[in-house]
């Protein structure tokens, strides 16, 4: 009884002293863990803007992408520093139906009521929203629409009158 | 029961050795260049304390203590301490120490961390807190991961192998070729390496550049002797790494380029030693002292009125960085190192001031002549043909365009025949994008597609606006009215923004998507555009998803000459002046296009 206690008491110093060190070295060296997503998990990418880039930008998230999952990372946003939204704030998601390969989206009439504007800023919402929720198994195209119904053009440039493919131009020299 | 404990004892006591051994860092390195320490840094709570000579000397800062007062000072702020005091006053706001600082004999014992912080620097234990490695973060991560290789790569023996004398291999430097030019490019020839850091030290300045991963011997010295670089030498560092070390007559800013098949390049920044302002026969002159004829871009601003000078690839190593200039429309010239690249001029105005071209005025030696007036008046003053003003504020609107194309006599344009619709993008209901400070991009639009429609008529072509009001119109009509008007070509005029407001500048230019016709019409308007107002090349991009394109088949192209949501762009847009320039560029590219497509307008 006397032996296990003190080696319980051992091995309780020794476990302080090991997470104490490690506590020590990750503040001493900053470390930050690189990435999100454990070795060999399987992960999925969002797509978000990056500050003055014309380009979307990856952000994996840890899972098997699903229309919910995504469109709930869409609208929480970027984790990582550096990176922006695509879509504006105040914005939810309405609904989503499937048909085909095509997935229809219907968004709260602030994505375009808070939407900037501009053509950039229209490629950026759009295909961060089309380019994600097209990794998704099943699924080719996808129609945005507001308040459940079909819109010509979020501000004024892309024909949004029919579902878009997803656009590789817009993910930057190295992920093509 | 008792070897089970004692075993468990024994270990717990080798882990209490090695954490204790921890708490004293016997080797520091500061930007990879190791320092020598007399002892073993103090740690305090857990916090470095390191004396000052060892920030002065290696920090490039100046301490100096009186009574408990202990005021730092680096090229970029200055740091103000107490001793026993745990807090820190730097530009006016207080910081948190964790231990403050405090006297040990004759030193005084600063806390490292915060200093290291506030320069920018990481700190990074390695050896079980032996050694301490103060990086700036992209050296950080080149060794780190080295670092991570290492570990997974060797079974940390317990004695390094000896180094083997090895003869040049493959593996090895092969060679420093001196390739010389304006800026001293040195390509360093080597197989492969694992990663790269370089450091710029001063005193005397060298840049030194350590080479992961290289085995191999050194080679000879490289004796080289011009205007900047004196020599190259290399030495093997240690097992894994090869420095070399380039002695300099200036510390001048660099460049790195890795080769995509072997080996890596290093080419150095000209130099501008020294400016200012003169007079001279009636003439306000800024001159240069530089080495070599400083390549420009300059840029107009308002509010308050400037003339921004920005020389390409250039170090700064004028002493003087900001000089009261007196002359009546030019009130201060202020120079700062904008960006390891770019040494920025600012000349703070009171009035239009109109660059003309830079002239060289001996060896070394360059002369800006500055006309006190703008662009027309600079223009007839000196009757000059193929005079291009670099930048000129304030055009006044009834004069013809300054440095448009020459137009033929008595409206014989040269685009004769040709009809061009314009698209100003947007209007009524739809504002566009909003700019940083609430203008609305139709407004923009609108005034930016009247000059450029003034120029086209000018030039002889018949123009079509798809808008010529603050109207709606939708985008799916816009091409259909062109189309109606039989046009040739189809111009959309837009202000942008970024998802991210007021992250982004510049000009890029949208065209039909696999159309080589849109796409040519679409380089050559936006490489005039550029050109012409000077703001970020942001390219052209092919879509296939516009609708304004989708609705015909003519040329088409869709400008977005800047944006309005970046506060800066915002300003140049609602400038007249600068929509007068900015059609005046897409006008040139439109010019290009019909002549190089058509031949002669009117023949086409």
């Amino acid at each position: 009884m006397k032996w296990e206690r003190r080696i319980a008491g051992l091995l309780l110093i020794l476990i302080l002293l090991l997470v104490g060190r490690g506590v020590w070295k990750v503040y001493q060296g900053r470390m930050v863990p690189v990435s999100l997503i454990e070795e060999g998990a399987p992960y999925y990418p969002v797509y978000f803007a990056a500050a003055d880039s014309a380009h979307l930008e990856p952000e994996f998230r840890p899972g098997t992408a699903d229309v919910a999952a995504v469109l709930k990372d869409l609208l929480e946003g970027p984790r990582l520093p550096g990176l922006a939204p695509v879509l504006p704030p105040d914005v939810s998601v309405l609904g989503y139906t499937q048909r085909g390969s095509v997935l229809y989206v219907s968004f709260s009439h602030h994505l375009r009521s808070n939407h900037p504007g501009g053509s950039r800023a229209e490629m950026l919402t759009v295909y961060g929203i089309v380019n994600s929720l097209t990794e998704i198994a099943g699924i080719e195209r996808v129609q945005i629409l507001i308040e459940y119904e079909q819109i010509d053009t979020l501000t004024g440039h892309i024909d949004l009158g029919k579902p878009l493919e997803r656009d590789y131009s817009l993910l930057g020299s190295t992920m093509i | 029961m008792k070897r089970v404990a004692a075993a468990v004892l024994l270990i717990t006591f080798l882990l209490l050795l090695l954490a204790a051994s921890s708490l004293a860092v016997e080797r520091l390195f500061v930007g990879g260049i190791e320092v020598e320490l007399e002892e073993p840094l103090e740690i305090v709570s857990g916090v470095i304390l390191v004396p000052t000579w060892l920030l002065e000397k290696h920090f490039g800062g100046t301490v100096q203590i009186s009574d408990s007062r202990i005021t730092a000072a680096f090229a970029d702020q200055t740091i103000l301490m107490r001793l026993g005091e745990k807090s820190a006053l730097v530009d006016g706001e207080s910081h948190k120490l964790d231990v403050a600082p405090q006297r040990r004999g004759n030193e005084v014992l600063l806390p490292l961390r915060f200093f290291a912080d506030r320069l920018g620097f990481q700190l990074v234990l390695e050896e079980d807190g032996k050694v301490l490695r103060l990086q700036k973060p992209s050296q950080v991560r080149e060794r780190a991961s080295l670092f991570e290789r290492l570990r997974q790569e060797t079974s940390w023996a317990e004695e390094p192998e000896p180094v083997e004398p090895v003869e040049e291999t493959a593996q090895g430097l092969s060679d420093i070729v001196y390739m010389g030019g304006a800026r001293s490019r040195v390509f360093i020839d080597l197989q492969s390496y694992t990663g790269y850091q370089t450091n710029l030290l001063t005193d005397p300045p060298r840049l030194i550049l350590d080479l992961y991963g290289v085995e191999g011997g050194p080679l000879p010295v490289v004796e080289v002797d011009d205007s900047l670089l004196i020599r190259i030498r290399s030495s093997r560092f240690d097992e894994e790494t090869i420095r070399l070390v380039f002695d300099l007559n200036a510390a001048s800013g660099y460049k790195v380029t890795p080769w995509a098949d072997r080996g890596l390049e290093v080419e150095f920044n000209h130099m501008l030693y020294a400016a200012g302002l003169r007079e001279r026969d009636g003439f306000i002159e800024l001159w240069l002292e530089a080495s070599h004829p400083p390549s420009i871009e300059a840029i107009y601003l308002e509010d308050p009125q400037r003339l921004v000078l920005d020389l390409q690839d250039t170090t700064l190593l004028a002493s003087v960085r900001e000089l009261p200039a007196g002359y009546e429309r030019i009130s201060r010239l202020r120079m700062q190192q904008h960006s390891p690249e770019v040494t920025r001029l600012v000349l703070e105005l009171a009035g239009p001031v109109t660059m003309l071209p830079l002239q060289e005025a001996g060896p070394g030696r360059y002369v800006i002549p500055l006309f006190q007036g703008t662009a027309q008046e600079a223009q007839r003053m000196f009757d000059l043909d193929d005079f291009e003003p670099v930048i000129s504020p304030d055009f006044s609107d009834d004069t013809k365009p300054v440095f448009g194309p020459q137009r033929g006599e008595d409206g014989e344009g040269i685009l004769r025949g040709v009809i061009v619709a314009i698209d100003p993008g947007h209007g009524g209901s739809d504002p566009g994008t909003i700019g940083y400070h609430g203008s609305f991009e139709k407004d923009i639009n609108l005034a930016i597609s009247f000059f450029l429609g003034k120029l086209l008529k000018e030039a002889g072509a018949e123009v079509v606006y798809t808008r010529d009001t603050d109207v709606y119109v939708s985008i799916f009509e816009r091409p259909e009215i062109a189309v109606r008007a039989g046009a040739d070509l189809f111009i959309s005029i837009h202000a942008n923004s970024h998802i991210k407001r007021g992250t982004a500048r510049g000009t890029e230019t949208l065209y039909r998507a696999n159309d080589l016709v849109s796409q040519r019409l679409a380089q050559l308007v936006q490489a005039e555009l550029v050109q012409a107002i000077t703001l970020v090349d942001r390219r052209i991009w092919g879509r296939d998803d516009l609708a304004i394109f989708n609705g015909s088949t003519i040329p088409a192209v869709l400008v977005e000459v800047g944006f309005l949501d970046h506060p800066d762009e915002e300003v140049l847009l609602r400038a007249e002046g600068f929509q007068q320039i900015a059609a005046e560029g897409i006008y040139n590219g439109i010019e290009r296009f019909i002549l190089e497509y058509f031949g002669k307008g009117e023949g086409q």
